[in-house]
């Protein structure tokens, strides 16, 4: 070719790359890293949704407090460096001031976190409200330092905000008058680089971010794939190389392929059956008893789960805070005394009706356990009457304290304080509508103890008493399956959710 | 002619005003509502119910009813629940991608079966005609989404040909001008983006091709039978014709009156069966969305996407009744 | 027994009479296949039509003469209709004919006209283009020749505006108009044998009149032999110069019109003569001839029509019904023709 007709190439196809036709070719060295995604994000505003996913994206991009390090078993701070408890109902938070934001303005300040306060609590587009349903006020001490105050003393205030308040910049807010769309600019180890609604999420490397490792990925992308052969399959087609929530039914698929390993880590949800004592025969502990010793927990696990599921006797499984051993109370797989208990109650000749609903496809196998856990309780003479409602009416009929019995998770169940309070503590909600002075008192009095040693001996008491009332019948937590490419480590943390800092390419 | 267009159009206001009340009516009636599944799991009742009052769900159905058509008239069609934007723009940015793939699943399902039912015609009791029918007989039975899956693990997991989702891949994109991701990408020039979106167009508009062939080779088959059955077909082989002459110009244009029928028809199940595609697919249409949107009673958004699915069956089928007005001279209204 | 208005030529000839024939048929028989199955529907017949020559075949419906009509030009394929038995054409064998031979022949030396105006033109293209498409196979006229013959072949059927009227499509077109425009067509290649199969049973009566003139007109001028399929007597008497009579698919009489019609020797001719309308005695009821047509899967042997015969008796029913002739154009199948 002569020199002419190389340059005329050229310069063509350097036009076209300017004026952006030509497909972007990555450089050399970029890591990329294609995920799938759990959630689906729904709005640029950091403050919109609330579930695991986002909050890791946003914690990671705009920065929140600090995050949960699952390997470590620890808080570790984010945007802040350290805290301490002032007084029973003052936390002090002190802000890092190494931090750069992504546009090169300043780093996060006090002022930052009041106009996140405020947001939190009052942009119509904020679903976020809860996380401060126990938080008096926030407070500024210096330009780093601020002070939260709880309404009465909390102990467990940081799993209601720790990775869960976003702070966004006040000064861009002011700037932009969309500033979630025009000016996404944190001080997160990740920048947003940009998105598609319901499809797609592209985060690109901070590189000015402290510490930030060289092997991380340069840009990592969340697809939304919802049906879990999509995920397998593009996991096997090199269309994305982190597969997440893989069913246990596919695990086979990926199990023989040598391009790929299979990561495992326990979760935070853990499923259990609800027995409402507002309605018969629940009212009679010894039917809920009866109940739950029908249930072959381990037969469920290792057959139908394939062994992924980690069981529990209680409300305090190895991922909870509060954990220290099994409980002394245990409630095992005992027909016999299913039988017994049965009998006592005054079912000797065929055992009571008991509605049972259940949802299909929300948690793993929900409908499959639920026709399991039905034949195991029928067969200690209990007549089940499985019912499968859409989601949305589950839900809906359960938080009305309609449903006498049903089967169904609770998520981000770190800390067992909420959660419990929530479904088992007198008159905060109707779900379970179990009612008991003497669980009150002890969930009012741990949630008062700032101590953790002494805290968790009170949780511990609160756990065996619920192990031996038995509204709640905790099952176990599925433990979560992600297919993972060959050339990428991850860690999978309990949470299912990738903090891409420590992943290694 | 403009006559036609005129009262089809003023016609479809009653219509979608029916289609509104009932997702109204239907979404109010149905238990759950979407303060209660947006919000987190760990929400609090007074959470729930004042985001209940900020969304106005508290109000008695026949007062928010009132606001929602006080809204449609300003063609305000309001904000969704779960995206916190306008209801139009989200449809607005959804629709061409649902209209991509309903095109080019038509016009494959025509490309295929008419020539398909054609050939069984032609060849009517002969074996091509029973392998034509059982061909159409799967395509009838099949459920969509199951065909869907099928194709993915077949020719995306074994054979690696196509990808298994979306619509273009991570970092490629072009320049908007049509809507159509193929026909941008042709005109900006591009090909290699054009075969790209080809390759992922493949698979979700084969799963609504197949769900159509069945039924449309098989209104070929019998409207080409019918057709050759006229008289006009015995005065054409009379003047001497030769079969494929008379085919191509007699029996064909005549035939093809109750094929574009039975396509007009079938539309409604291609747009019904492009929501489970597109939710299988992850394809980024308004199919995805009304999916969501209902899931979490998303009133406004449900209503929307529902409004747009009836709109674009009122257009298609106009441009139905327009075409046979264009080919049937008898429907132009003059006579001796 | 003279009917109203005889529109013969006053000499009594025939124009081309003593010529070979236009189309001959020799003991033709025709089968419909059904599967592995044939039925026959069409019984040895034979006739002849001379050239320039106006032959009727007359019969009730289930006779057999449309098939006989379709099966000259081989409309029907073998598969659904079977031939056996000689056909010629000018003397040269249309059965063993074969098929782009025969499509030469359809549209171009015999043509053909259909019962049902409405249908037999295609709705979708203006008449004007479908006459030209018969042109197009079987003229080399160039386009501007094809368009000028056109118009000349629409004022033969008496269109005043030929122009407009090849513009139009057939439904903007009245049943009379249509009729006239198939003529049209049908001649549009100046064939020898125009088959007419029951063109005016669809139409008034008045425009009947108007298109069996038109046919006449162009068919002293062009020299054409037309076989026309009725079973309308009056329009036979009228027009036909020979007539064979149909029966179950047997041809049960022959011969010139005036014999045929005028003096009719087999019972079935004079059953259906006594039927028409115009032969009714004041005060006589119209008789009908009782019974109905045997289906083809009835026929037994001897004489198809003996169950509805007046003069019928055991021998009729014997195997085969010897051909009579009363003179040397006159013949009638039967055991006891009158003369």
């Amino acid at each position: 070719m002569t020199k002419t007709r190389q340059g005329l190439i050229g310069g063509a196809f350097g036009a076209l790359a300017v004026l952006g036709l030509t497909q972007p070719l990555a450089a050399q060295d970029d890591k990329l890293l294609m995920v799938t995604s759990t959630f689906p994000m729904t709005s640029p505003t950091p403050y919109a949704e609330s579930n695991a996913q986002m909050y890791s994206v946003w914690c990671q991009t705009y920065g929140c407090l600090g995050r949960y390090n699952y390997a470590a078993k620890e808080y570790q701070g984010i945007l802040v460096e350290n805290w301490e408890v002032v007084d029973p109902t003052t936390w002090r938070f002190k802000l890092r001031e190494d931090l750069v934001r992504h546009d090169g303005g300043p780093g996060p300040t006090t002022a930052d976190v009041l106009h996140s306060y405020d947001r939190v609590l009052n942009d119509p587009a904020s679903i976020q409200k809860n996380i401060f349903s126990e938080v008096e006020t926030i407070r500024a001490v210096d330009d780093y330092t601020f002070e939260i105050v709880t309404k009465k003393p909390l102990a467990s205030l940081l799993s209601y905000i720790f990775d869960r308040f976003i702070i966004t910049s006040a000064e861009l807010a002011e700037a932009n008058e969309n500033p979630d769309e025009d000016a996404a600019f944190g001080w997160g180890p990740y920048k947003l680089a940009s998105y598609m609604l319901d499809q797609e999420i592209a985060l690109e490397k901070n590189d000015d971010f402290p510490g930030i490792s060289a092997d991380a990925p340069d840009t990592a992308v969340f697809r939304q794939i919802r049906e879990a052969e999509q995920r397998v399959t593009a996991l096997m087609n090199g269309e994305v190389q982190i597969a997440r929530l893989i069913p246990p039914q596919l695990v086979s698929r990926l199990e023989g392929n040598d391009a790929i390993s299979l990561a495992q880590s326990p979760s935070i949800e853990p499923m259990f059956l609800a027995f409402n004592p507002k309605f018969e025969p629940w009212t009679d502990k010894r039917v809920r008893q009866a109940a739950a010793h029908s249930i072959n927990k381990d037969l469920i696990i290792d057959r139908f789960l394939m062994g992924l599921a980690d069981k529990m006797d209680g409300p305090l499984g190895e991922q909870q805070i509060c954990y220290t051993g099994p409980l002394d109370f245990v409630i095992d797989y005992n027909p016999e005394k299913a039988r017994a208990l049965l009998a006592e109650a005054g079912y000797e000749n065929g055992g009571p009706k008991v509605e049972f609903m259940t949802a299909s496809g929300r948690y793993i196998s929900d409908r499959q356990v639920s026709e399991i856990v039905t034949q195991m309780m029928t067969e200690v003479g209990f007549e089940v009457d499985l019912q499968v409602p859409e989601y949305a009416n589950l839900t809906a009929a359960m938080r009305a304290g309609e449903l006498p019995m049903y089967y169904l998770g609770r998520g981000l169940f770190l800390d067992p304080s909420e959660p419990l309070s929530q479904y088992l503590e007198t008159d905060v909600t109707q779900r379970i509508g179990y009612s008991s002075p003497e669980l009150d008192a002890l969930l009012q009095q741990e949630r008062q103890t700032l101590d953790f040693d002494e805290r968790c001996k009170i949780v511990r008491q609160a756990a065996e008493l619920i192990a031996e009332e038995v509204p709640m019948f905790f099952m176990w937590s599925h433990r979560l399956v992600h297919g993972v490419s060959k050339g990428i480590e991850w860690d999978a943390s309990a949470d299912g959710e990738i903090w891409l800092s420590d992943v290694k390419m | 002619m403009l006559h036609l267009i005129t009262t089809r159009l003023l016609g479809a206001i009653p219509v979608l005003l029916l289609v509104t009340m009932a997702i109204f009516g239907l979404l109010r009636l149905a238990p759950g509502d979407a303060a209660e599944l947006l919000l987190p799991d760990d929400a609090t009742e007074e959470q729930i119910a004042e985001t209940r009052e900020a969304w106005g769900l508290d109000r008695p159905i026949w007062a928010q009813y009132g606001q929602f058509i006080g809204n449609l008239a300003r063609f305000d069609l309001g904000e969704s629940y779960r995206y916190r934007a306008p209801v139009f723009e989200l449809i607005g940015e959804r629709l061409p991608a649902t209209l991509e793939l309903s095109f080019y699943a038509l016009v494959m399902a025509i490309v295929i079966a008419v020539p398909l039912g054609m050939i069984a015609a032609l060849n009517k009791g002969k074996i091509i005609d029973a392998i034509v029918s059982v061909i159409s007989i799967s395509g009838v039975s099949a459920p969509s989404f199951w065909v869907g899956i099928l194709l993915v693990l077949f020719f995306s997991g074994y054979l690696n040909l196509f990808p298994s989702s979306g619509r273009l891949p991570y970092g490629v994109s072009v320049p908007s001008v049509t809507g159509f991701v193929t026909f941008d990408a042709l005109i900006a020039g591009s090909f290699d983006t054009f075969l790209q979106a080809l390759k992922y167009l493949a698979l979700p508009a084969l799963t609504l091709t197949l769900a159509m062939i069945g039924i449309i080779s098989r209104i070929t088959r019998a409207a080409v039978i019918d057709a050759g059955q006229e008289e006009h077909v015995f005065t054409a082989v009379a003047k001497g014709m030769k079969r494929g002459t008379i085919v191509r110009r007699h029996l064909m244009p005549n035939a093809a009156i109750p094929i574009v029928t039975i396509i007009g028809l079938e539309l409604g199940a291609l747009i019904s069966g492009s929501i489970i595609v597109e939710v299988v697919f992850s394809w980024p249409g308004i199919g995805t969305l009304l999916f969501q949107a209902i899931s979490v009673r998303d009133m406004p958004l449900t209503t929307g996407a529902v409004a747009s699915y009836t709109i674009l069956f009122i257009a298609l089928n106009l441009l139905i009744d327009i075409f046979y007005v264009l080919i049937d001279p008898r429907l132009r209204g003059h006579k001796a | 027994m003279t009917l109203s208005s005889d529109t013969r030529p006053a000499d009594g000839t025939i124009a081309g009479q003593n010529a070979a024939p236009v189309l001959s048929a020799r003991n033709l028989s025709l089968y419909i296949r059904e599967g592995r199955n044939r039925i026959r529907i069409v019984s040895d017949v034979s006739f002849e039509i001379a050239a320039g020559e106006f032959f009727a075949l007359v019969g009730e419906s289930g006779s057999g003469k449309t098939m006989i009509a379709r099966s000259i030009m081989r409309l029907l394929p073998a598969s659904m209709l079977e031939i056996e038995g000689d056909l010629e054409f000018c003397g040269k064998s249309l059965t063993s004919l074969p098929e782009n031979r025969m499509r030469a022949l359809r549209g171009g030396a015999i043509s053909m006209i259909f019962q049902e105006p409405m249908t037999s033109l295609d709705p979708l293209m203006p008449v004007g283009r479908q006459i030209e498409e018969t042109l197009e196979l079987h003229s080399d006229l160039n386009r501007r020749q094809r368009a000028e013959r056109i118009e000349t072949l629409l004022t033969d059927v008496r269109f005043a505006e030929p122009a407009k009227v090849a513009a139009m499509f057939p439904h903007e077109l009245s049943g009379g108009m249509r009729q006239r425009a198939m003529i049209a067509m049908a001649l549009a290649n100046n064939p020898q044998l125009l088959i007419a199969d029951e063109p005016t049973t669809a139409l008034d009566v008045t425009i009947q009149r108007e298109v069996m003139e038109i046919i006449q007109r162009l068919r002293r001028k062009y020299g054409l032999s037309v076989l026309f399929i009725s079973h309308d007597l009056s329009l036979v008497h009228q027009y036909a110069e020979r007539v064979g009579v149909l029966y179950g698919g047997v041809l049960m009489e022959a011969g010139p019109e005036r014999d045929v019609i005028g003096r009719s020797a087999h019972p079935y001719t004079q059953a259906l003569l006594n039927c028409a309308p115009g032969r009714r005695v004041a005060g006589e009821r119209r008789r009908g001839i009782g019974g109905t047509v045997p289906s083809p899967r009835d026929w037994a042997p001897g004489c198809r029509f003996r169950d509805r015969c007046e003069r019928a008796d055991a021998a009729c029913a014997n195997s085969e019904i010897p051909v009579k002739d009363l003179s040397p154009e006159w013949r009638a199948k039967c055991l006891r023709p009158t003369e």
